[in-house]
């Protein structure tokens, strides 16, 4: 019987403490009730297949694993600071003599100039590499340290999983849930070199919605440089170089639960980078001192079903937005002879686009066979007046069909297999293999013995690239029928992808009680077809009669050994460094100095440690110390980088009182001398260095 | 055949009336006894797993010829002035049973014991939903004996309840962590704090800690600690957790149908809190391989909680 039906007032005094009585208990056991089936039947399936990490011991290759500790005490402001914790990588800064912009380079075993376009790099499975230029525009990710998660290096090719350009390393970098990161954090940064970032996040939920939204300024003056005395001398004075660089990004994250087996996850991020370009001094250098500003922004969605629990099915779109304005007017062009002399109206922006649609499906076969496998399609499209000249918009399809597969022999061995089919309309189809067999010796020994063949498919701009300077030339004002042609790179529709067949032997071991895990691995890659520029004679050239093609030219041999560890000690100590050996081959006669410039193009010993000391409950340090070997980069030839070594260090004070946790922490950097990473050239220009940098973060995290 | 007198036919129907009387008695009796086999099983209308649970107890009874009534919680006034065996089921059903201060025997099936509440009556009985902490202990040194401290939130501070969990943690050679929630502002800071030095966290139905609001930064940041949770059913092992013991409404419902013939059979229910005796182990072989755990095969797991259980 319904209160409503009550119709006299005795009624009403009859049931009304009743009523009141119910509706309190219900108030009070609703929670209850709703509860005993969220304890035990309505569970969201957070750890899926798709989220979980494969565990070092059974990866089918060698991965380094860096986790949020390590990302804070190494006391970077970006991730490629980060990654030379990673064996075998080496982080440049590409700001030269040459006036190219200033651009911050990861490259792993060398072979790379200052677009690195041997690395894939991937934010929770969205491909960030550059599809006009290739690499990755490390200084302009809509990205915060504080979001991430974790990031995975795979170091070897793993094109069978992710694709060409997956080729000598993979850099998966994986952001929180939303869902982890509840409340209000801000963090305020402020030191020398004009540094001064601010990021502020909140996090909330409403029902089965986690939602965060991240939004960051990042500002500093770039790299100092000495001014150039001559004879090799230089001042002792720094002076700031046109380099500076000021990024506010807006990055934002949802993840809703539909039900307890499907899950909506929803991500994009706007960022604008403003970088003050320095001039070029390269002999024929016609590029000013200028500024550029850069548009990135992205959008992400994906779906997830855990079906049950051997099938777990992903569908995902994404969409990159790289939009670069770099418009200004060339320095003058003197030619003689009565000519006029000019200026070019310059335009080295560029917008790019990817497209991407991808379907996973997660197996669980048998209790000892896994599956992964999927395809996807993607569209690129490139403009560049400067890159692509005339030719409009470019537009390029990739479609892909993969393959991995896990099979547990026995409790001791583990076969990995897994190939990839690529299709693309210019550079036709290819097939990436990979297998590994894992024999674990028990629970803490393991050996990994692997084969795997990867392509890097050329970029845009290497296979469509099409630079020409063009100028009707005048005397007195008056045009005199010539026009000035200076074409730099011409097209190649002949070109091919690059190749690498990886092989390798690891070890992975866990000593003390777990407390020190080790992996060592020795290697030997075989890479061919690899694209470098050569000269080829343009006769519409009337400049200098020559331009610039991009060919595979030269092929290479890389052999070395990495060892990795991470030692826990009793104290709140923790070590984690590693040691690499690399040796670079490649005796082509016909591109001799090529082949040396190859062979130099990664230093023969990297190492570095970062120790890690927590103190008491609030105070805590840590220390980096990095080596660097002698290298040279690929686009600054015959002017390596000299062997240096660095030092950073981090004190850090976090305190917990009334809901609030705060963190006060000094980083030190590049305290022991001043280095540079990328060129080192002495009779040319000021030379860029890293000197001693320091800042000042405070960091609280609120309700 | 010889004649009868009267007498003798008097005294003979007086003796046929009088077994007729007693037969009837013993009729009656019988049907009543009969009519009193019709348990009243009580539970919440809107939860998947109690009606599952009812659906159970009730097949499993009707199989012994009992049948029993079921009514859902906004029915209550039907068993008000009953004095039937009462069955409730979960903790709204049994503060159901409170509040009308109903004087039947009863069978109260809730989601955990309180093992130090003493008993209110002597014709009250428990049975849980879910396996003591101890022998959640005991499955922790099953999985892995390496594992030597053991975390836990609790959502409330009960120092009885604390000190029991301590001892039964000693008594495994275990090391046992508590973080009180209400005293952080966020469970999450909770969280990281109860998983420094920790092996692993263990679990318990208290839904203030582990709801579905809870359950995803609770599961995810354990991850990133890289530690294993153990939790108490198996719908929280599909979702992340490492391992769990549980028991499905069918094997709950048997417990349940055994203990309700046994009431009709000459054993009442009597005061008395007990935990299933029928149960699965449910592990998570994702998380496990994930977490670089090697787990010992499902029945040899089962074989040494068994064996725990009849020591």
């Amino acid at each position: 019987m319904s209160l409503c039906t009550l119709s006299d007032n005795t009624k009403i005094r009859r049931y009304l403490p009743a009523a009141i009585f119910s509706a309190i208990a219900l108030t009070v056991v609703m929670p209850i009730q709703a509860s005993v089936d969220e304890l035990f039947f309505e569970m969201p399936v957070v750890l899926s297949a798709s989220r979980l990490e494969q565990p070092v011991s059974e990866a089918p290759m060698a991965v380094t694993s860096l986790d949020r500790q390590l990302i804070e005490a190494s006391g970077a402001r970006t991730i490629p600071e980060v990654l030379r914790l990673v064996p075998g990588i080496v982080v440049g800064n590409s700001v030269n003599e040459w006036g190219e912009e200033s651009k911050l380079v990861v490259a792993y075993h060398g072979h790379t100039d200052q677009y690195s376009k041997q690395m894939q790099v991937l934010i929770d499975g969205r491909s960030v590499y550059e599809p006009l230029l290739g690499g990755v525009d490390w200084n302009m990710l809509p990205i915060n340290l504080e979001d991430i998660e974790r990031i995975e290096v795979l170091r070897g090719p793993n094109s069978s999983s992710y694709g060409s350009n997956s080729f000598l390393g993979v850099i998966n970098i994986i952001t929180r849930h939303a869902a982890e990161d509840p409340g209000h954090y801000v963090k305020l940064r402020a030191g020398n070199h004009d540094i001064a970032d601010l990021t502020y996040r909140y996090g909330g939920n409403s029902g089965d919605l986690d939602y965060r939204v991240t939004v960051a300024t990042q500002n500093d003056d770039g790299l100092d440089a000495r001014e150039n005395l001559g004879s090799q001398q230089y001042s002792d004075e720094y002076v700031d170089n046109h380099d500076d660089i000021h990024t506010d990004a807006i990055d934002y994250r949802a993840d809703y639960q539909i039900n307890h087996s499907n899950r909506l996850t929803y991500q994009g991020g706007y960022s604008r980078t403003d970088l003050e370009i320095d001039e070029n001094f390269s002999p024929q250098g016609i590029r000013p001192e200028r500024d550029s500003e850069t548009i990135h922004a992205h959008q992400f969605l994906k779906l997830e079903n855990t079906a049950d629990s051997k099938n777990t099915y992903v569908v995902q779109y994404y969409f990159n937005l790289q939009d670069k304005t770099d418009q200004s007017i060339s320095k003058l062009v003197v030619v003689g002879g009565g000519i006029d002399d000019f200026t070019l109206d310059l335009d080295f922006g560029l917008k790019s686009e990817r497209h991407n649609l991808e379907f996973t499906h997660f197996n669980q076969t048998t209790d000892s066979l896994r599956l992964i496998w999927g395809f996807s399609a993607q569209q690129d499209i490139s403009q560049s007046p400067y890159w692509l000249n005339d030719q409009g918009t470019i537009r390029r399809e990739t479609y892909r069909l993969f393959a991995n597969s896990e099979w547990r022999i026995d409790q001791q061995n583990l076969l990995n297999f897994g190939a990839l089919l690529e299709k693309n309309k210019t550079l036709g189809t290819e097939v990436s293999p990979r297998l590994a067999l894992i024999h674990k010796f028990n629970d803490k020994h393991s050996l990994r013995i692997g084969i795997s063949q990867a392509i890097r498919s050329p970029f845009i701009s290497e296979e469509f690239g099409n630079i020409v300077f063009s100028h009707e030339l005048t005397s007195g004002g008056t045009p005199i029928g010539v026009t000035l042609v200076e074409q730099q790179l011409v097209p190649n529709s002949h070109i091919e992808h690059e190749t690498i067949i990886s092989r390798e032997i690891g070890y992975f071991g866990q000593f003390f009680d777990d407390q020190l895990l080790f992996n060592v691995r020795i290697f030997h890659d075989r890479l061919e077809e690899l694209i470098q520029r050569e000269s080829i004679a343009v006769a519409t050239d009337n400049f200098d009669g020559e331009a610039h093609i991009n060919e595979n030219l030269i092929g290479t041999e890389v052999t070395g050994a990495e060892l990795e560890f991470d030692l826990h000690t009793e104290h709140a100590l923790r070590y984690f460094g590693n040691l690499t050996y690399l040796k670079i081959d490649s005796n082509d006669d016909q591109f001799s100095l090529l082949a040396k410039d190859y062979t130099n193009s990664a230093p023969e010993f990297t190492a570095s440690l970062l120790v890690i000391k927590q103190f008491n409950e609030q105070y805590s340090g840590s220390l980096g110390f990095y080596h660097v070997g002698e290298m040279g980069w690929l686009d600054v030839p015959g002017a390596p980088a000299s062997s240096y070594n660095t030092m950073d260090l981090r004190l850090a004070r976090s305190s917990r009182e009334s809901g609030r946790t705060s963190k006060i922490s000094l980083v030190l950097k590049n305290l022991l001398s001043e280095y540079n990473n990328y060129h080192h050239q002495p009779d040319i220009g000021p030379r860029a260095e890293h000197n001693l940098t320091g800042y000042i973060e405070y960091s609280t995290l609120f309700n | 055949m010889d004649a009868l007198t009267p007498a003798a036919t008097i005294r003979r129907a007086t003796e046929m009336f009088g077994r007729l009387i007693l037969f009837t008695c013993l009729l009656l009796a019988a049907a009543s006894s009969l009519a009193a086999q019709q348990p009243i099983i009580i539970s919440t209308a809107g939860s998947q797993y109690q009606q599952l649970l009812v659906q159970s107890v009730a097949a499993q009874l009707k199989d012994s010829g009992i049948e029993a009534r079921i009514l859902n919680i906004d029915e209550q006034d039907i068993a008000e002035n009953s004095n039937e065996l009462m069955i409730s089921i979960g903790g709204e059903a049994a503060a159901y049973l409170d509040k009308i201060k109903s004087s039947a025997p009863q069978l109260r099936i809730v989601t955990q014991l309180d093992e130090n509440k003493v008993a209110e009556r002597n014709d009250r009985q428990y049975l849980s939903m879910t396996q003591s902490l101890c022998q959640q202990f005991e499955l922790i040194r099953a999985l892995n004996s390496d594992w030597k401290n053991v975390s836990m939130l609790l959502s409330d501070n009960d120092s009885l309840k604390t000190q029991a969990l301590k001892t039964c943690a000693e008594r495994h050679k275990l090391s046992l962590k508590i973080i009180i929630i209400s005293q952080y502002v966020h469970i999450i800071d909770a969280l990281n704090t109860s998983l420094e030095n920790s092996d692993v966290l263990l679990a318990m139905p208290d839904a203030s800690v582990y709801n579905a609001k809870t359950i995803k930064s609770i599961l995810l940041t354990t991850y990133r600690h890289k530690v294993p949770v153990i939790g108490f059913s198996e719908s929280f092992v599909q979702a992340g957790a490492l391992a769990a013991l549980h028991s499905s409404p069918e094997q709950l419902g048997k417990q349940a149908a055994e203990l309700i013939k046994k009431h009709y059979n000459g054993e009442p229910i009597k005061n008395q809190r007990l935990y299933p005796k029928y149960f699965d182990i449910a592990i998570n072989n994702d998380v496990a391989k994930s977490l670089a755990i090697t787990i010992p095969d499902r029945k040899s797991i089962t074989k040494k909680l068994e064996n725990k259980n009849n020591e």
